[in-house]
This record gives C-alpha cells, sequence and structure tokens, in this order.
C-alpha cells in the first residue's frame, strides 16, 4: 500500500523529489590546488588558494580524482556516465561565494552522471527501483560565522571549492509511466540511508550529515490518492538530519493538503525547516525566484570521458554491500541481521572477510563471536588469523565453547600468542574421550540420587544441573554435546 | 643617437655588443618618463627603483655572459596583469589600491626573460572601450600631435601611448576585440592579438574569458615577433591554454606564390579615402612581389559586431561579479549586505563598465538566453568556420585595421559609435585566430594608419613573416624622436 | 527583444549594481539591445553554438596539495580588518540563514 495521509476530503499521497549534496573526498579541492582535507582544527583561510578567494585573473583547473570519485558513485548508482558533459556558472551574489558564481554542469544537458536508479525496501514490503536523473559535479561554498562580531559576518574560505557531488532523484511529470520515486517520509530515508551507505562504500564520501559533508534539499507535492496529475511542489533546503527530514516532509504534506482542501493553491515556494517547532514557513517565493543566468564556463572546455576509463574504475570497483550481505547470507549462510551489521563499514567487512580467507564453514562462527565480543571490545586488536585458528580450534572438536571463551578472555587480559599456544600452555584441550566421560557422568549421577529421581518424574528441566555438575567436576573441558547424549541415555 | 629611437633588436644588439649598458638604457626610459609621462598619461603607476634594480642585474648578466633573451630591456606592462608588490588596479576605482601578492604568468616569462619593468600602462576601464576613456586615471594621450589630444585607442592605449612616444621599448596588451590592434594602427606601431591560448591568461584580469588575449606592441615586426616567443607558451595553470610550442621563425617568408585574401563584404564599409588608398597601395605592393590576391567571403563578417557586443557583456558581467567589496578591493559600507554590494560596484564601476554588465546580465537572463547569448554563439560558430572555408582558399587574409586615423579624445560618440570602431577586428577574436596590425601608410593629415594580416590558427610566426613586407613597403618612420621630439 | 524599464532595473538589482532610473535611462541600453537584435535575422539552424575557440580537451590536473596556506597573502588587500587579526574576512552581517 502507498502511503496515505488522510485529508479533510479523502486519501493524499506524496511525491517526494530529494536533491542530495554529498562532499566527495580527495585530496585537492575540484577546481584548485589547495587542500580538500575535512579538518574542523584547521585555522579559518589555511585551506585556500588565489583562485579559491576569486583574485583577478585566476582560473580553474579540474582534479581528475574528482572525476573518478564521480565515475565511481555513478557506477554504483547504475547510471549512465556522461562521455561529454560541461561546466557552466550559475550566478549569485553571496560572501560565501567569492567568485560571484558556483562552477556546475548545466541542467539542459546530462551531466558526467545521467540517468540511474537504486533499490530500496518499498512500505509495500518488498523492493523498489528510487530512480536517479543525474549526479553533477559543483563546487561547494564557503563558511559565514555570524557569532563572532556584533556586527559583522566572518568568512572562512577553507571549504570553498571542495567537490559536492549533487544527486538528483527523477521525476516524469508528462509521462507517469516513467516513473518510481519517494512517496514517504520512511522511503525517504531508505533513501538517503542508501546512498550514504554507497557514497561510503565506494570511498567517494564520508556522507555525514552532523559534519555537513552530506545535505538534503526536500520536494514534497501531494496529489490525491490514485491521481496521475502532478500538484505544484515546495523546495525545503540543506536538511541535515534524517529525523527532521521525515518531520519536514509530514508537516510540509500536511500543510499543503489543508490549503488545497479549503480551496486555496500551493505556491512553489523555499521554505524553511525550524527544528524547535518541527514546522514549515515560507523562506522565498516564486515571485523572487533569482535567475542564476546559467552559462557554459568559458574558462573550462568540455569533459571527454572514455571507454576505457570508464573499465578502469569499473574493475577497481569495491563491492558494494548490498552486494555484500547478499553474498554473506547466500553464500555464507549468515542471518540478515548479521550481514547488516558486518558491513557496517568497509573496515568490518574486511576484517570479517579475512578472518574467513575463503573458508565458508567459518563464517557463522566468526561472525558470532565479532559481533557478541569483538565489537564490545573495541579496544582489542585481534588478528583474524587468530579469530580464525579459535573459531576452527572449536569447530573441529579441539576445545569446547568455555574453554574457547576463555582463551579469548585470556587474549584480553593480554596474554601473548595465537589461540593454540594459550591452550597448550593452559593445557585447555576438550575431552572427548566416552569412557573418560562415562566415569564422570557415572560419578555425578551417584552423588545426586534426588535429582535424579525428580528427573526421571519429569523435571527436564534438571539436566542442565547435571551438565552443570559434570562441567565442574571437569574444569568445563568435557565436549557439552557428548556429555548430554551421554547424560541422557544414563538417565533414561 | 637617442637610446629610446633603437628598436627592441637594435638595442639587444647594443646590449650584448657592451655598446650601451642595461642601466644607461633604462635610464633613457626613465628620464622620458619623467619628462613626458604626466603629459601624455601613459602610466597608471611607474617602478623607477625596481626598473634600475632590473637593469643593475642585467648588466650583471651581460658581463658574466648569461643574458636571457629580453635582457636589459625597458618593458611596460599594461595594468591588467597582476604583477606582485606593485599595484593592479585594471584602471578601476575598484582597484585603486589593489596590489597582487601573485605574478601573472605573462609577466613573469618577461621578467624571467630579462626585462626592466618600468610600469604600468594606463587602459580603459576593465580593458572596455575603445579611447581608453573609461579609466578612472584619465585618457592616455596620442604621442602624434599631441597638442591635438588625440587617442591612442584602446583598450591597450596607454601601452601604444608610450610605445610610440619612446617612454617603453615594448609594451604588453590584450586584445578581447581588437584592444591592441587598434590602438597600435592608430599609433603607428605593431600590435598584435595571437592565436588563442598561445599566451596564458593565468594572472591576468579577465574580461571575456573566450576573447581575452595577450600580446605585444612594439615597433617593428622583429620587436613584436621577438616578444611573443618569450610570452607565448602552455600554462597548465589555464585550461584554456593551447598545447602549442611556438618556435622563433626570423626567416623572411617569401610573398611569391601566397596566396592573400581579401574580405568581400568589407569593401561596402564606409573608410577614410586614406585608408582605402592605403590598402590598395600595399596590395599592390604584395601583388608586385608575386603574391596572388584573391577575393574571399566572409558572409557573416558584419554581424561580427552585434556577436560580440553579445558575447563580450556577458562573459564580462560574469567575470566582474568577484568584484563585491568583500575580500578586496573598492567597500562602500551600505545599510546591509545587499546595500553594500550595490553601493560598493555603483561606486568602484565606471559608466561604460556598467553599461556592459548590465547588457551581459539581460542577454543570460533566462528568458534571453536563447534568443541573444546562444544566437549570438551560433553566429560566431558560423564566422570561424567561414574563416576556415577561406583559408583553404587562402594562406592569409588582409584587411583595414581601423576605418580612419585617431581622433580626437573628446570626440562626442554615442556608445553604438564607439563600438562600431572595433568592426574590423572583433571578428578574429570570436574565431581565435591570430592577426597582426602593421603600420601601412599615413592620412593625409599624417597620422598613422595600419593593416592587418590574418592568418590560421597557430600560423603566428608567418603572420608576422607576412606583415614584414607591409612593414618593409610602408617604410615608416616611427621613431619616437621622430613622432614626439627628443 | 525590447526590455522595459522595469526589467532593466531588475537587471541591475541582479547585478548589484545601484543605478537611478535617470542614470539607467542616460546609458541608452535600449540603443545597444534594439543594434544587437539584429542578430536574430540570422537563420542558424543546425548550428552548434561555439562557446570558446580553444579545441583542445580540457585538461586535467593530479590530485596532489599543490596550493594553500598563504593566509596572510589571500588577507592582504580586505577593506575591513575586523576579521583580519583572526584570519578571517569580515562581511556585513549576513542575516537570512
Amino acid at each position: 500500500m502507498t502511503y496515505t495521509i488522510k485529508g479533510k476530503t479523502g486519501d493524499w499521497e506524496l511525491v517526494i523529489g530529494l536533491e542530495t549534496h554529498i562532499e566527495v573526498l580527495s585530496k585537492s579541492k575540484l577546481f584548485s590546488g589547495a587542500s580538500a582535507d575535512y579538518n574542523p582544527s584547521v585555522p579559518a583561510n589555511i585551506q585556500v588558494s588565489m583562485v579559491d578567494a576569486a583574485m583577478p585573473g585566476m582560473l580553474p583547473v579540474l582534479n581528475e580524482e574528482c572525476v573518478n570519485q564521480a565515475i565511481r558513485f555513478g557506477l554504483a548508482i547504475n547510471a549512465d556516465i556522461t562521455r561529454r558533459s560541461i561546466f557552466a556558472r550559475k550566478q549569485y551574489f553571496y560572501p560565501d561565494l567569492p567568485q560571484g558564481y558556483q562552477i556546475s554542469q548545466p541542467a539542459e544537458q546530462p551531466p558526467v552522471v545521467g540517468r540511474g536508479w537504486i533499490e530500496i525496501e518499498s512500505d509495500n514490503g518488498g523492493m523498489k527501483k528510487i530512480l536517479i536523473e543525474r549526479a553533477h559535479m559543483e563546487q561547494d561554498a564557503a563558511k559565514n560565522k555570524h557569532d563572532m562580531h556584533p556586527t559583522k559576518s566572518f568568512v572562512d574560505l577553507n571549504r570553498s571549492g571542495v567537490m559536492l557531488l549533487e544527486i538528483v532523484t527523477f521525476l516524469d511529470i508528462k509521462n507517469s509511466e516513467n516513473n518510481s520515486f519517494i512517496t514517504s517520509p520512511d522511503e525517504a530515508e531508505r533513501y538517503l540511508r542508501q546512498i550514504r551507505e554507497i557514497a561510503r562504500a565506494t570511498g567517494v564520501s564520508n556522507a555525514n550529515m552532523e559534519e555537513g559533508s552530506m545535505r538534503c534539499d526536500v520536494n514534497v507535492s501531494v496529489r490525491r490518492a490514485g491521481s496521475n496529475e502532478f500538484g505544484t511542489r515546495t523546495e525545503t533546503k540543506n536538511m541535515v538530519s534524517f529525523k527532521f527530514i521525515k518531520t519536514a516532509i509530514e508537516f510540509e504534506a500536511r500543510r499543503q493538503i489543508e490549503i488545497i482542501e479549503n480551496g486555496g493553491a500551493v505556491s512553489q515556494d523555499t521554505m524553511h525547516y525550524n527544528q524547535d517547532s518541527g514546522t514549515t514557513s515560507v523562506m522565498r517565493s516564486k515571485e523572487d525566484a533569482l535567475d542564476y543566468r546559467y552559462f557554459p564556463d568559458p574558462d573550462l572546455l568540455p569533459l571527454i570521458i572514455t571507454d576505457d576509463q570508464i573499465e578502469k574504475i569499473r574493475k577497481t570497483m569495491p563491492e558494494l554491500p548490498t552486494a555484500k550481505r547478499a553474498r554473506y547470507i547466500g553464500e555464507l549462510g549468515l542471518s540478515e541481521y548479521d550481514a547488516d551489521r558486518l558491513t557496517e563499514s568497509i573496515e568490518i567487512s574486511k576484517y570479517f572477510e579475512s578472518a574467513v580467507d575463503g573458508v565458508p564453514a567459518r563464517a557463522k562462527g566468526i561472525a558470532n563471536w565479532m559481533i557478541s565480543e569483538l565489537f564490545a571490545h573495541p579496544e582489542f586488536e585481534m588478528k583474524p588469523a587468530d579469530l580464525a585458528e579459535l573459531v576452527d580450534m572449536t569447530r573441529d572438536g579441539e576445545i569446547n565453547g568455555k574453554q574457547a571463551k576463555d582463551i579469548f578472555i585470556k587474549m584480553l587480559d593480554g596474554e601473548t600468542g595465537s589461540p593454540k599456544d594459550i591452550a597448550n600452555k593452559f593445557g585447555m584441550k576438550q575431552v572427548t574421550d566416552t569412557n573418560a566421560i562415562e566415569k564422570i557422568v557415572d560419578d555425578v549421577i551417584a552423588k545426586n540420587p534426588s535429582q535424579v529421581a525428580e528427573y526421571k518424574n519429569g523435571k527436564v528441566g534438571l539436566l542442565g544441573f547435571f551438565v552443570g555438575q559434570i562441567m565442574k567436576k571437569s574444569g568445563g573441558t568435557m565436549n557439552p554435546a557428548t556429555v548430554n547424549e551421554i547424560l541422557k541415555e544414563k538417565l533414561k | 643617437m637617442n637610446l629610446i629611437d633603437l628598436t627592441l633588436t637594435e638595442a639587444l644588439e647594443q646590449l650584448r655588443t657592451k655598446k650601451i649598458s642595461a642601466t644607461e638604457l633604462t635610464r633613457a626610459y626613465l628620464d622620458r618618463i619623467e619628462k613626458y609621462s604626466k603629459e601624455l598619461n601613459c602610466y597608471i603607476t611607474t617602478t623607477p627603483e625596481r626598473a634600475l634594480a632590473d637593469a643593475a642585474e642585467s648588466d650583471k648578466r651581460y658581463a658574466n655572459d648569461t643574458a636571457r633573451t629580453l635582457e636589459g630591456i625597458p618593458l611596460g606592462m599594461k595594468d591588467l596583469f597582476a604583477t606582485r608588490g606593485i599595484r593592479t588596479t585594471a584602471a578601476s576605482k575598484m582597484l585603486e589600491n589593489f596590489v597582487p601578492e601573485y605574478e601573472s604568468t605573462v609577466s613573469q616569462k618577461l621578467a624571467d626573460a630579462g626585462t626592466t619593468l618600468l610600469g604600468k600602462t594606463n587602459l580603459d576601464e576593465f580593458a572596455m572601450g575603445t579611447f581608453s576613456k573609461t579609466s578612472f586615471f584619465g585618457a592616455p594621450i596620442n604621442p602624434y600631435q599631441r597638442t591635438r589630444k588625440l587617442t591612442p585607442g584602446g583598450s591597450s592605449g596607454g601601452s601604444t601611448s608610450a610605445v610610440a612616444g619612446g617612454l617603453a621599448l615594448i609594451a604588453t596588451g590584450t586584445d578581447t576585440g581588437g584592444s591592441i590592434r587598434f590602438p597600435s594602427a592608430i599609433t603607428g606601431l605593431v600590435g598584435m592579438k595571437p592565436t588563442y591560448g598561445l599566451c596564458s591568461r593565468w594572472g591576468c584580469t579577465a574580461f571575456a574569458s573566450s576573447l581575452d588575449t595577450m600580446g605585444q606592441v612594439a615597433r617593428t615586426v622583429d620587436d613584436a615577433t621577438l616578444m611573443l616567443s618569450v610570452m607565448a607558451g602552455h600554462d597548465p595553470k589555464d585550461s584554456t591554454s593551447a598545447n602549442f610550442d611556438f618556435k622563433l621563425q626570423t626567416a623572411p617568408l617569401n610573398l611569391k606564390g601566397l596566396k592573400i585574401g581579401v574580405i568581400k563584404e568589407l569593401s561596402d564599409v564606409e573608410i577614410s579615402g586614406d585608408m582605402k588608398s592605403i590598402m590598395e597601395k600595399r596590395i599592390q605592393d604584395m601583388k608586385e612581389s608575386g603574391a596572388e590576391i584573391i577575393e574571399i567571403s566572409i558572409p557573416n563578417i558584419l554581424d561580427a559586431l552585434a556577436a560580440y557586443y553579445i558575447i563580450a557583456p556577458a562573459e564580462a558581467s560574469s567575470n566582474l561579479a568577484r568584484y563585491d567589496g568583500m575580500r578586496y578591493g573598492l567597500r562602500v559600507e551600505g545599510t546591509d549586505l545587499i546595500d553594500t554590494y550595490m553601493k560598493t560596484r555603483a561606486a568602484g564601476f565606471g559608466e561604460e563598465v556598467q553599461r556592459r554588465m548590465i547588457v551581459g546580465t539581460a542577454v543570460l537572463s533566462s528568458e534571453s538566453y536563447e534568443v541573444y547569448f546562444m544566437q549570438a554563439a551560433r553566429v560566431r560558430r558560423m564566422i570561424a568556420d567561414s574563416f576556415d572555408a577561406a583559408f583553404k582558399k587562402c594562406d592569409f587574409i588582409v584587411c583595414p585595421s581601423s576605418s580612419g586615423p585617431a581622433m580626437p579624445l573628446d570626440s562626442d560618440l554615442t556608445p553604438l559609435e564607439y563600438y562600431a570602431l572595433d568592426l574590423f577586428t572583433v571578428a578574429m577574436n570570436l574565431a581565435g585566430i591570430p592577426a597582426v596590425s602593421v603600420p601601412a601608410g599615413r592620412s593625409a593629415n599624417d597620422l598613422p594608419l595600419g593593416l592587418q594580416i590574418i592568418g590560421q590558427k597557430f600560423d603566428d610566426a608567418r603572420v608576422l613573416q607576412v606583415a614584414k613586407h607591409i612593414e618593409i613597403f610602408a617604410g615608416l618612420d616611427n621613431r619616437p624622436t621622430s613622432v614626439m621630439g627628443e | 527583444m525590447a526590455f522595459t524599464k522595469e526589467q532593466l532595473q531588475k537587471f541591475t538589482k541582479l547585478i548589484r549594481i545601484e543605478i537611478s532610473d535617470e542614470k539607467l535611462a542616460e546609458m541608452k541600453i535600449d540603443s545597444i539591445i534594439d543594434w544587437i537584435d539584429k542578430l536574430q535575422k540570422i537563420d542558424t539552424t543546425g548550428v552548434e553554438p561555439m562557446i570558446t575557440p580553444a579545441t583542445h580537451a580540457l585538461p586535467l590536473r593530479a590530485d596532489v596539495v599543490t596550493d594553500g596556506g598563504i593566509r596572510d597573502a589571500v588577507l592582504a588587500n580586505t577593506p575591513d580588518d575586523a576579521g583580519k587579526s583572526r584570519g578571517y574576512f569580515a562581511v556585513p552581517k549576513v542575516m537570512d540563514e
């Protein structure tokens, strides 16, 4: 069921478009040689060249890694990579825009990354494609600080000129059959989380909303449930929190529904979201809309990308989280939850795969250890090979689960050596000799006649008591499965 | 012989053979600057200390035999090129006190070749104009018949006034719609607009990015040729910089067998009788030397002016947006941010700059973009294609540099009448092809007139060599003492 | 395509130059627009626009830090010293953020 909001006169659907900006990782800036490294502790106006400061006679030169990052992202969202695209100037005046224009890529022709798509979980259950119109390269703006002086704002150009990739979702107003778009606040969140995941997995961006490396402009319009028409949309800019984005969408949709149901018309406004009240208000109406006077930047020439370039990058693309998760579940037998946790970051999945090291039978064991133990002890650096050994020793029956835990704890406490070394040092070896086990089982049964009687009368929970006694007596060295088997047999 | 009458080639010869010293030569120029620069107003900033320091260095190098290509040559630098530590104003109130902490590529190359920097020459504000009248520092005057206060042309009027009057041996210029060629023609000099991208634009205040071309102002073709060999070269800091290795060619080019084109569509344009007859004379000279004169067609050449006056203001309106009073240059405090922008830019820019910025904004506005800017860009393509087609029929093209000689500074022309003066020069900027104006004769009242030799992209060396023939045919004396006296 | 007085005033605001209506009229911008209008009569069907005479491929630079760390030089010409000593450009307070 498509998400709907109940209005006075019936149900309404939402049409949501997102323009997401991610700050792209590179050593130097998009068009200047100054550092693009994100480091809040760097003082103002250090990572700034004369080009960034827009001094007379300064000119832009395109960074090749920035182009590669755009291609990487494009491949990851199944997009066409445009072989010939141009740069254009988007012109307006603001202190955070030294040139008086932003170098971007115009809308009339496909930018470096053309049409693509990603898949998200739909509200209906099942998967849904969200079509992407384009992703283009553009310069980021500087930062204005308003709290450093009573009557002036202070401008820091450190981030000015860093590359942004603007990702725009697709909407065909004329032919509704061509569409597959976001229809609810939850879907919006899922979409953004996916974009973030892809950006991180490809190394294109940290896509961190708190740090400002991911921002979103949210376009919302409403229409009566089942309609194929599109209403007038509003735009709420610079959202940097999933929660606020969802609230803003909800509020904006309801606001529009109320206007329409009261006989009014929604006007194409730019809205401002108020975090404290969770409401939106008009910031800029269409009449004030700036004419950006886009025109092709005459300081730059068309960007030509070759098939070879794309193939080269395609070959070095990392496996994306979605594919990785599918592989963990399908080939390595992990649960969905485990797969999600182990693909939370590139480092985690790297560690996991390093420990599994081509032995699928280990996978579940490695996963369990990582999720229940290693994640709880982030300061403990365990070599993947050691974890693999621990898991193997348990699988092979050399040690039992408890012994494995003990070895781990010893390693946590600083014991050096591999798990095998430690097992040998402390004489931890699982006892599997059935005669030896039988001896102890007999012994425990003999010493606990009343419990035996209770057990035989139906209190099957007492099995755990017997196991505990046996483990104590044996110093925890016995194979629990064998103990259970023999115990049950003897208690018949 | 007055040292300032030496050409570049002659001066180098005398310096190399130690007949004169660099300090002597530079002193001669500094003396003449002191004598005449107030009257000619060809310099915005003079740098005598720097010039003498440069000259001292040059003398050292001549002494220990490490002289560079232009060692000890006194140079005027159009005040558009950023010179580190030296005020660079673009002849605008907006940048009246702007001192760059960087050096333009072209000025660095000239410095590295051993020139001595005399100062920053006057120009039209932000290179927008034809008489150098829009300069915040007042217009320079033409050294020819200087009591008449004629214009030395624009926008590189300070450079041409200086070189013609002997206040610089060579000077740099920029040519966006004719701003080197037109002023050079009416001051009896050789002025070249090289192929677009041959010389780097980095560090030179931008007017119209796809049209701005850095070039030379000199007294002879040989001088201009040597200058170009130093100024040209690929610059990785300029994305539009050409990957072309300009090779210095001084071997004369035989006119015999060369096809010289005359543009059919220009024959009906009204030009002064003097210009007409000079053109005929020089064409005849070329014919007699064995060149074949053929008529070629550039069908839209008369539309080049309108196309130029759409594209150049459009690009300028964008390039000058950075002059906003926020990070450098003039600031006039207003009541708030927007008011500060409005007042700063109203006070900082002169009328012609404002006019072009408004026109530029108009032609880029969303409702006009297709019919003005894009239409002009298409006409531009047609003109460039026409030149390509013409060069399949001829090797070089000849045409006037102007419709007549220098006019009085106080000529009261409408904006459109000023723009019309660019008629013979803008098309080459649109196409990006090289063109050099060379002294070709004198008007009836003895004022210089020039002709242009135009060639295909990157054929700059041969364009100069053809121009040399015109120079020889015309045989004009443009020594500064002849023009202005001692 | 003539522009009305209002449109021209709008352009002056877009370009952030304060000009009175009188001054604007004196500039004779309409005469220039009328003149450049003649380009519209030219049939340019099928012609690719030309943005630059340069025909080479857009050059790319290697991703290496080659610039920056020149704060004093960058701030040297600032017209407002209020922020300079703290390493910032000081500008009139920005309101609508």
